[in-house]
């Protein structure tokens, strides 16, 4: 590794805190915004990858997809995930959990499972292409609440077309007993690279947290959070308590069908390894994307000078890639040749 | 009192320390003196034992048993640890009902 190693130096011999393992690229929806392929793409070392997480003290892992539910082993990847990690978790759709799924999940020990919805019936449906889609994650929330063994929650991704039936959908949502929302940003990436027509604009954004600010002013419940990596001086002042940081590439990860290894399922920038074939310590050691990351090397200079860039990180590096330059103040400038690493 | 590890608590350890994973709680940090004690809770020796092995690294017994007492009550009341005792009640005065 060249150079020197500063501020997140310790990461590279730390194991990830988490990492989330695509099943599947396919899904059985089409949604506008979708930062994957939904190519028919499975994978088929999923077994092995999950033990070479496990070797290497891997703690905690999603599996994720597309629709992981579409992988024709899916309760035998989740079985096994379970006996391998303390911490097991699934992102799906939830239009394939119905009553026998949900129980079958109810056979195993998971920290817990996140549904997608993403506004009303109308508006959702609208957004995945798929008419009943809405209905069937409302179904699937509805069970595993039911049950109230596995913490279920939802995530829904703020378009400019869902961005103002918010409001509504949280109200919904807590009227079926939901109890944990997570909101992320959409990123024009993968399918949605297309779908100009639901960036969400500055302003639109500081709307969305005023609606969320103002729901978790009132105490009630859904929670909600922000999940998505938001820059702060996108943000008035009163409302950045509410952004987050990211750190997908610095402790958390992503591992594609194939075992390579990735900032996140969003950029899919590679980190230069696959995990079957090379231990994550020497897949960091080796990457010039994860060194960039931890010298802070991919921020502006008006990052760096700025004093809450340890809390704010400069944003979402996925949103800053498609982009691919600093509009001075949405998204920290992410050098194209880091996507080629 | 013995203290005993909850199954399903998984330690993993770091430069700093270590790291608690359970479906119960977010990840917990452990600091090194943190570590010491859970290194030493393994379901047979008592709150003594621990004390007692932990003095010889010449610290002050009263604010180490104070320390160790401490950390094990956290530890139960986050469901991480358990506690047997050949007096339940005993053991139960001793750690406030969760």
């Amino acid at each position: 590794m060249t150079g020197q190693i500063s501020k997140y130096g310790h990461l590279v011999n730390m194991a990830p805190l988490l990492v989330q393992v695509e099943l599947t690229e396919a899904c059985n929806l089409s949604c506008r915004f979708c930062y994957n392929s939904q190519q028919p793409r499975y994978s088929e070392h999923v077994f092995r990858i999950l033990e070479r997480l496990a070797e290497q003290e891997v703690m905690q892992v999603t599996l994720t997809g597309g629709e992981p539910l579409l992988h024709p082993d899916f309760f035998a990847i989740l079985k096994r995930a379970c006996e391998l990690f303390p911490n097991v978790m699934i992102l799906s759709n939830g239009t394939l959990m119905d009553e026998e799924a949900v129980a079958r999940i109810h056979e195993h020990d998971i920290l817990s499972v996140s549904v997608s919805v993403h506004g009303d019936p109308r508006s959702h449906d609208a957004l995945t292409c798929v008419s009943g889609s809405y209905a069937k994650a409302i179904n699937a929330i509805r069970l595993f609440l039911k049950r109230g063994t596995i913490p279920i929650a939802s995530n829904f991704v703020l378009t400019a077309s869902n961005l103002s039936r918010l409001a509504n959908t949280i109200w919904d949502l807590r009227s079926v007993g939901l109890q944990f929302l997570t909101i992320t940003r959409f990123v024009p990436v993968g399918i949605g690279g297309g779908a100009e027509d639901l960036l969400v604009s500055r302003r639109q954004l500081v709307d969305a947290f005023r609606t969320i600010n103002s729901h978790l002013a009132s105490g009630n419940r859904p929670h909600v959070e922000v999940a998505e990596a938001t820059p702060f001086c996108a943000l008035p002042a009163g409302l950045r308590s509410l952004a987050n940081t990211c750190s997908y590439g610095y402790d958390r990860f992503y591992v594609d069908v194939d075992g390579n290894m990735m900032v996140c399922g969003l950029s899919r920038i590679p980190l230069g390894g696959n995990v079957l074939e090379t231990n994550i310590r020497n897949i960091k050691a080796g990457s010039s994307t994860f060194q960039t990351f931890v010298e802070d090397r991919h921020l502006p200079e008006a990052c760096v000078a700025c004093g809450e860039i340890d809390q704010c990180h400069g944003g979402c590096r996925a949103a800053a890639m498609v982009r691919g330059e600093w509009d001075g103040g949405y998204d920290c400038h992410m050098p194209r040749a880091l996507v080629s690493d | 009192m013995v203290p005993k590890v909850k199954e399903g608590v998984r330690l993993r350890r770091e430069e700093f320390g270590g790291l608690l994973f359970t479906n119960r709680t977010p990840v917990l940090a452990l600091n090194n003196d943190a570590l010491a004690i859970w290194d030493l809770i393994d379901g047979n020796r008592t709150v003594l034992n621990i004390v007692d092995i932990l003095a010889r690294t010449g610290r002050e017994p009263r604010a180490l048993s104070a320390l160790v007492q401490q950390f094990i009550e956290a530890g139960y009341q986050l469901d991480l640890l358990e506690i047997e005792s050949s007096d339940p009640a005993a053991a139960g005065k001793q750690m406030n009902s969760r």
